[in-house]
């Protein structure tokens, strides 16, 4: 009886190590891939080994993007839906809303959930800050350092939760360009 | 005593071997020699899990994937395979728990592997929860009390985490107070530990009620300090926690109180367990206590801290007493520490007087040798009412 206990105890959490990476290997091999552009951070934010925190073009959506605009201040943790549609080389919200948006080959959405607001004035709109789940890049201890631009490949399943599949310095994959900034 | 002894005395004819089994047996001096083992070995595997999880947060990116979330599935089963087999065997029960215990740091090495790996963002809290899921359960199958108080370690750290994130319904905002919930969860611990002591799994009693006690008292170490107080606001939702608490530990107390079996004496019961309910309301007195932190030097001669410190110093000579009636050195050296603590601690805050601390100082050394007199005279009547009752072997 013992033995078997044991056996349930273990045999769950290896179920739950397989479970989700087959869930994580799914959407990163049949979500649609969307490029985003990341914006600038300040250095300081950047940790040194661990991970690279990522800040997009998406982290800070603009009130215009909302059917409406923007009235009210949603609470913390509010869903955002963001559909995206291709600009060149990179992905870009062009439509935003608190309630699901039906995506399509063109547009994929991706979902969030909103942070603290921005303070608005009458001459700035307010703009919304938002979190996809996409803000960490974990890398090899001592590489949380680039020196580059960066870009950021995400895959998006049905359900819109992106997952990260490649981040790219200048172009070239993040482990083979510190490679070359830290030989 | 230890088991080495009574062999001699069974080898000097005084007794024979049964007898010799039963002496052992009953005050489990079989034990005595696998606890140093025991220890270094808990310190290895805590060792060896922390290892493996510093080695899987450095990356290595040259690994493929599939491979290290196999390394750490393996690493997993072999652990607590090895476990169980050992276990079984009889013959190395230390080592089978050892292995036991890097299984259960082993699975939170495979969550933050996992996290790693695909860049997973979720709550830190979430995954501790998930790691308290997942090994809970072991404590009790395999009746282990090194798990059980990684289980109790495993919760206070998710309790601390929630309540320290801004997204959570426990979010507490209010900073150092929050050392009041711990304390009220040691408390609460030390109750359920009295409570474990009578249920199925007794072997767990003790270990939760020391746990429980240890955190109370590390938890409630800042009421000593002036600039403890302060008017940082409290989340709204951190009084429905507190409260909620308190009437857990409260009722959990009035349902433990009077099984206290290893307190003959029902006054000292009841000393006991109001001295508990005491604690519960200076928790609440550090909590719910507001002031406004100047400096140190304003705030080190005078303010609440000078109610919390002679009601934590009273606790713990109460404690060392009931230490002494329940023949329990943890209780009794626990208490030493922490009085000791309390002493320096008001001398600290009193420095720069000379005269108020040789003040202070005289008073308390008298309070305290008439306090060991006392003490000492009632000691000596327990232990004479002992050995004049049936209860004590002839």
């Amino acid at each position: 009886m013992k033995a078997k206990l044991l056996s349930l105890i273990v045999g769950l959490q290896v179920l739950w190590v397989i479970g989700t990476v087959i869930v994580q290997e799914a959407k990163l091999s049949q979500g649609t891939v969307v490029r985003l552009e990341t914006r600038p951070v300040d250095p300081r934010d950047l940790l040194r080994g661990d991970y690279v925190i990522l800040n997009y073009d998406l982290s800070t959506l603009d009130a215009k993007l909302f059917a409406g605009g923007l009235t009210n201040r949603p609470p913390a943790g509010t869903p955002v839906f963001v559909k995206l549609e291709r600009q060149g080389e990179f992905h870009r919200a062009v439509e935003a809303s608190f309630t699901a948006l039906t995506a399509d080959a063109d547009h994929p959405v991706l979902r969030g959930k909103s942070e603290t607001q921005w303070a608005w004035s009458s001459d700035n709109p307010p703009n919304l800050r938002v979190e996809y789940g996409l803000e960490r890049f974990y890398v090899r201890e001592g590489t949380g350092n680039p020196r580059g631009k960066l870009t950021v490949d995400v895959a998006i399943p049905s359900s819109g939760k992106g997952i990260i599949r490649e981040v790219y310095v200048d172009g070239v994959t993040y482990a083979e360009a510190m490679k070359g900034q830290n030989p | 005593m230890k088991a080495t002894d009574i062999r001699k005395l069974r080898e000097a004819g005084f007794i024979n071997e049964a007898q010799e089994h039963a002496i052992v047996e009953h005050f489990r001096l079989d034990q005595e020699s696998n606890r140093f083992l025991t220890i270094v070995g808990i310190i290895g595997a805590i060792l060896v899990s922390a290892g493996i999880i510093l080695l899987i947060a450095s990356n290595w990116n040259d690994i493929p994937r599939m491979l290290k979330l196999g390394v750490g599935l393996a690493l997993l089963l072999g652990c607590h395979g090895g476990g169980w087999a050992l276990g079984r065997s009889g013959r190395h029960p230390v080592v089978a728990e050892v292995l036991h215990l890097i299984g259960s740091g082993l699975f939170l090495a495979n969550i933050a592997l996992v996290g790693q790996i695909y860049n997973l963002s979720s709550r830190p809290p979430n995954a501790i929860l998930l790691w308290l899921a997942g090994v809970a359960p072991l404590a009790w199958i395999l009746r282990s009390k090194a798990q059980h108080i990684l289980a109790l370690a495993i919760f206070g750290v998710w309790l601390g985490l929630e309540l320290n994130q801004r997204d959570s319904w426990l979010y507490f905002a209010g900073e150092g107070r929050q050392f009041m919930v711990y304390a009220l969860l040691g408390i609460l611990f030390a109750a359920l530990g009295l409570l474990l002591g009578q249920s199925k799994f007794p072997e767990f009693g003790p270990p939760t009620e020391k746990f429980g006690l240890l955190a109370t008292h590390i938890a409630s170490y800042p009421l000593t300090l002036g600039v403890f107080y302060s008017s940082e606001p409290i989340a709204p939702a951190a009084w429905a926690i507190t409260g909620t608490l308190t009437a857990v530990t409260l009722g959990l107390w009035v349902f433990a109180g009077p099984t206290l079996g290893t307190i003959p004496d029902r006054q000292w019961r009841w000393v006991w367990i109001a001295a508990q309910v005491g604690l519960v309301g200076l928790a609440w007195f550090g909590l719910t206590l507001k002031g406004r932190y100047e400096s140190w030097e304003t705030h080190r001669l005078v303010g609440p801290h000078w109610i919390a410190v002679p009601a934590l110093f009273g606790f713990c000579l109460l404690q060392s007493q009931v230490g002494l009636i329940r023949r329990s050195k943890w209780l009794v050296n626990l208490a030493m520490v922490f009085i000791g603590l309390h002493i320096v601690t008001a001398y600290f805050q009193l420095f720069g007087s000379m005269q108020t601390t040789g003040m202070m100082f005289v008073v308390t050394g008298i309070f305290l040798i008439g306090l060991a007199v006392y003490l000492e005279r009632k000691r000596r009547s327990l232990l004479r009412r002992f050995a004049a009752s049936e209860l004590l072997p002839a």
